[in-house]
């Protein structure tokens, strides 16, 4: 229906834009903290700040004091390295400890954020097969299943498949409101459809990526901030730009920094090797 | 239902048995009398006039017809008396009643100004006094109004009453007082249609010349309403010309249509029967096919009302009506727009399908039943082919949505005297839902893939009671009603007892204070395939965890109408809840696995003040009104919980409508619509978001902070330009040779304003470096002029 009225839109639309000179909302005065973490890996924290959608300056923060603690004990403070990402090579994050994240800059409110990390998971699996279908246009793709166990308890996962861009019909990732038609660069969905059993989710490649031999599975459990970020973020598109097709809603990313904007959140991940020249002789 | 609810049933049944016991104990003295009883008919045509006054003059002492044109008014037998019948636009007619029995008086009132001066004073019991927030503009008057594309329609006509708002151009829609367009119950001759307007809401399905009557509740709803929260259009079709057959063509720029009215059945009925259609595609589909080299692209829509009345005898009358009304829209792509070997096409159909019989018995002047029977079915297709020849590929996607109700109600009139008249009735409907049903076939590999997790047919018992007690004190009107409404599902069932009230006091003369207080309940929720302007509509019911949303709405206000002039002001405030919306981030259309557990419920607040004054009679008709409202909504986990203005809440709005009478054969209308810019979401700020990244060996790389995130603030946080448009309209009536000949000239949005469909950002020369960002806005029709040819033969 959308090229009808793409057409029809362009005729009637073409004549009737106009820059306007009008009064955009005022955004607050707010830190934009961003942090994945994981075990073995050193936090690694970027502060910025949050500014008017017109402003091409510079938005990192060079001096903001950026605190780790751990169940609500100190564990020491990061130091900045360059464009906005702060780090502190001793502090390591563990499991089963709850981490709070401090971000401290004069003139903003201070950032606060708190997360851990989720239990890991392993892939059991990977089948992969060439030319598993065709796409609308008759071009073949290929697929992976990939197999694992939840871990217990209410779980999110997200996936990637490098080099690929993926996409699925998999009703886990349904579930998750992506169609068939969704080419992403990541899945994030949750356990509702397999909790506790053993699964093997389907994942779809285009079959014109001819070079590659080898591809790495990352299956990676996340916390719930973890998913949801990722989550919001595939359905975050450029909103702001001209499309008279686009939704009524836009989608906003999800944060839990109290006081700020972005993510603090754990996740687990191991990569998995496939030699799809030769799909029997995985890992 | 808990025990909580059972009480709260329990109390309000105590409370109305008690009103309606102390109603009846109020009584009235008792003398000799005796019921005059018939129908209110227009003379040319026979056509029934409904609200027309039948009073005694010099009184207040009289009644109302009904939606039949029927009236019954109880006078003392031992004097003779004069009876008058009235209605605007026609002149009233005067009858002696002389002392006797009960009587059947018909009145047929000729069509033109009063040829001597009547005072007619507004019957007791006419609907308008009851304190309802009703408004009924005749539809000859809204049929000289300026068009859009040569097509009057009503229910823009309509979005020029205060509390009423239209959208903009390309999502236009009825918003009633901060309502949503899905809590508009809509009904066509008593039967309820889910939609209502074609392609982009541009015009309705309301073809202006089948039209009888055109009636819009904003608040105080009276308790035979229900199943929506927000507004009620009760839209009634002509019934045909009585003695003579007449025909009406309409030629428009892109549309068209024909309607013809005769008798029937050795003049003990009559029929009336129009199509209408859209023929846009006449045009572009050839246009297309040049241009687009064996490409083709088409949208018509077409409207089709029958009516048949057979009456046998003057207490029986049977109605049989069917609807039909679909918007096609197609899409033919061949060879050398792709490759050769290659076709693709896409149709999309989407409408209303009702079916309905009613008959209309009159036991007594005193006891009148309505029995109806209906089939209305609303369906959505959406039907994709592609096929490539060279690669013996291609597939072919159906995606169905429709309802299918079928209804049986009961209405009982009852005539217990001039001051209290009881309308009860029953009503028993069974919704069958199949809101998304995906089935692709892809012929290369032989594979069937069908989505129906949401599109097994879900049936749905919906029954109702409901009683309504219209009673008269002289300055006084008063009516008290209840509505037992019940939802029945597999595996849950809902029972609301509601209540309605509404009333009017006379203070002074011609002034009277109205308030209203209604509960309304509805079952069917609605979403948007929420594409800008262009959404698709899906129905779904209720469920054991989505419960049905609800809402309760008061007025207050004082109004003052005499002969030539009505004006008022209203005060109301609703509260809305168990509102339903997909969850940040999710949507509907795709797959329906889990849907429910993307749901979210909230509520809803809506408050306002509305002015109106009108001038009914003379050369100059029209009005003024203003509109100053507020309207909310609240989800949990969508604007961090906090309220967000719902997206066609409207500050201000102010509406001029005028016709005037140049000649006795031209007529000037136009239209003046003010309001305020409606909110949207708009990125005000940048931030920096965490993405993922090419994998190096590092977990920690496998994200990088890239700057592209946008940040919107609070849903709806910004306000739109301001809307204003001018319409103007030329009307030239001829009669010759015993036809009728109409020439409507019109011009829509006169200065060419442009006002705001969308705003977006750009970069002004990136291509350049200049990376400086711009604030545009689009608009969608300019200036618009139509011409349309009518002829009655």
């Amino acid at each position: 229906m959308n090229r009808f009225f793409l057409l029809l839109g362009l005729a009637l639309l073409t004549s009737c834009l106009q820059k306007v000179d009008m009064e955009v909302e005022q955004i607050p005065h707010q830190l934009v903290v961003n942090c994945f973490f994981t075990e073995g890996e050193a936090f690694r924290v970027h502060v910025s700040r949050l500014a008017a959608y017109t402003d091409l300056s510079d938005r990192n923060i060079p001096n903001a004091r950026v605190t780790i603690s751990a169940n609500g004990k100190s564990l020491g403070t990061l130091t900045y390295l360059e464009k906005g990402v702060y780090r502190n090579p001793a502090i390591l994050p563990q499991p089963g400890k709850l981490y709070q994240l401090t971000v401290e800059v004069e003139g903003y409110p201070k950032a606060t954020a708190q997360d851990s990390l989720p239990h890991p998971v392993f892939i059991d699996s990977v089948t992969y097969t060439p030319k598993a279908g065709k796409y609308d246009d008759g071009l073949d793709y290929n697929q992976f299943s990939v197999w694992f166990r939840d871990i217990p308890g209410k779980t999110w996962y997200s996936i990637v498949i490098i080099p690929y861009d993926i996409f699925s019909s998999d009703p886990v990732i349904a579930a998750e409101g992506m169609t068939g038609e969704d080419f992403v660069s990541w899945f994030a969905f949750s356990d509702t459809l397999f909790s506790n059993q053993f699964y093997g989710l389907k994942i779809n490649v285009g079959d014109y990526y001819r070079d590659v031999d080898n591809c790495k599975i990352l299956l990676t459990s996340g916390t719930y901030h973890y998913y949801q970020y990722l989550k919001r973020l595939l359905k975050h598109d450029s909103y702001s730009w001209e499309d008279p097709f686009k939704p009524y809603y836009p989608v906003p990313l999800y944060s839990n920094v109290k006081d700020g904007l972005g993510v603090f959140a754990g996740f687990r991940c191991r990569p998995y090797n496939l030699d799809i020249s030769n799909p029997d002789s995985d890992e | 239902m808990n025990n909580q609810d059972r009480l709260q049933i329990a109390i309000r049944l105590i409370v109305n048995s008690f009103l309606l016991w102390a109603l009846t104990g109020l009584g009235w003295p008792a003398q000799a009398q005796r019921f005059i009883s018939g129908y209110v008919k227009e003379k040319e045509s026979g056509e029934p006039l409904i609200g027309a006054s039948v009073f005694i003059p010099g009184t207040h002492n009289g009644v109302a017809t009904n939606s039949s044109g029927f009236y019954v008014i109880k006078l003392p037998d031992n004097d003779s008396l004069k009876l008058i019948a009235s209605f605007i636009g026609y002149r009233s007619v005067t009858k002696v009643i002389l002392p006797g029995r009960d009587l059947s008086v018909d009145f047929h009132l000729d069509r033109g100004l009063e040829l001597e001066e009547i005072k007619v004073k507004a019957p007791l019991m006419s609907e308008n006094r009851f304190g309802s927030n009703a408004m009924e503009i005749p539809v000859s008057e809204l049929k000289s109004l300026p068009s859009l594309g040569g097509q009057t329609d009503l229910v823009r006509s309509y979005q020029f009453l205060p509390g009423v708002q239209g959208g903009t151009e390309g999502k236009a829609g009825m918003y009633v007082r901060g309502g949503s367009d899905d809590q508009n119950l809509v009904l066509l001759d008593g039967f309820p249609l889910y939609y209502i307007n074609h392609l982009g809401g541009f015009t309705s399905l309301f073809d202006p010349e089948a039209v009888k009557n055109f009636k819009l509740y904003k608040g105080g709803f009276p308790a035979r309403y229900g199943n929506r929260l927000s507004s009620v259009l009760d839209v009634s079709l002509k019934e045909g010309d009585k003695f003579q057959r007449r025909n009406t063509l309409t030629l428009g720029l892109i549309s068209g249509s024909f309607s013809s009215e005769g008798p029937a059945f050795k003049e003990k009925g009559s029929y009336f029967i129009s199509l209408r259609r859209m023929w846009l595609d006449f045009l572009t589909r050839p246009a297309s096919y040049l241009v687009f080299e064996r490409s083709s692209i088409g949208y018509n829509f077409y409207d089709f009302n029958s009516k048949i009345i057979y009456q046998p005898s003057p207490s029986d009358k049977f109605f049989f009506s069917l609807f039909s009304g679909d918007d096609n829209l197609m899409l033919d792509y061949r060879n050398k727009l792709f490759s050769p070997g290659v076709r693709s096409y896409q149709r999309n159909r989407w409408g209303n399908f009702l079916t309905a019989s009613r008959w209309e018995h009159t036991f007594s002047p005193q006891l009148v039943l309505n029995t109806r029977l209906s089939f209305t079915k609303y369906r959505f297709l959406d039907k994709d082919y592609y096929r490539n020849e060279p690669l013996k590929t291609g597939f072919n996607n159906d995606f169905r949505s429709r309802i299918r109700d079928f209804g049986w109600n009961n209405d009982l009139d009852i005539f217990l005297s001039n001051h209290w008249q009881v309308k009860a009735g029953a009503a028993l409907v069974l919704h069958l839902f199949e809101p998304g049903n995906t089935k692709i076939r892809n012929y290369a590999k032989g594979e069937v893939f069908s989505d129906k997790a949401f599109s097994n047919l879900t049936p749905v018992w919906e029954s109702t009671l409901y009683i309504e007690n219209p009673v008269s004190f002289n300055r006084l009107n008063l009516n008290a009603g209840f509505r037992l409404a019940g939802f029945y599902l597999k595996n849950k069932t809902y029972l609301y007892p509601e209540t309605r009230f509404s009333s009017s006091l006379e203070l002074f003369k011609n002034i009277r204070l109205k308030t209203s207080y209604a509960e309304m309940h509805q079952l069917v929720h609605m979403f948007e395939n929420q594409v800008a302007g262009f959404g698709t509509e899906f129905f779904f019911p209720s469920t054991a965890s989505i419960a049905p949303s609800w809402s309760r709405i008061a007025s207050m206000g004082l109004e003052k109408e005499t002969e030539n002039y009505q004006s008022g002001i209203d005060f109301y405030l609703k509260k809305m809840g168990n509102l339903v919306s997909m969850k940040e981030g999710e949507s509907f259309q795709g797959n329906a696995i889990d849907w429910e557990g993307r749901v979210v419920q909230g509520t809803g607040r809506a408050k306002g003040m509305e002015l109106f004054l009108r001038k009914k009679t003379g050369d100059l008709t029209g009005w003024i009104s203003y509109s100053l409202a507020k309207a909310n909504r609240r989800f949990p986990g969508i604007n961090e919980g906090k309220p967000f203005p719902f997206s066609f809440d409207r500050r201000h709005q102010l509406n001029l409508v005028v016709s005037y009478q140049l000649s006795e054969e031209w007529k000037f209308a136009a239209d003046w619509v003010y309001g305020t810019g409606y909110p949207i979401t708009l990125a005000i700020g940048k931030q920096t978001i965490l993405t993922p990244a090419y994998y190096n060996g590092e977990i920690t790389d496998l994200y990088k902070n890239h700057s592209s995130g946008e940040y919107y603030g609070g849903r709806n946080g910004f306000r739109m330009k301001d809307y204003h448009r001018l319409d103007i309209g030329f009307t030239h009536t001829r009669q010759k040779y015993g036809k009728e000949r109409i020439w409507n000239f019109s011009v829509y949005n006169v200065y060419n304003r442009q006002n705001p469909y969308y705003y977006f950002y750009k970069e002004r020369k990136p291509w350049q470096g200049d990376y400086t960002t711009e604030l545009y806005q689009a608009s969608f029709i300019p200036i618009f002029p139509s011409v349309s040819y009518t002829l009655k033969f």
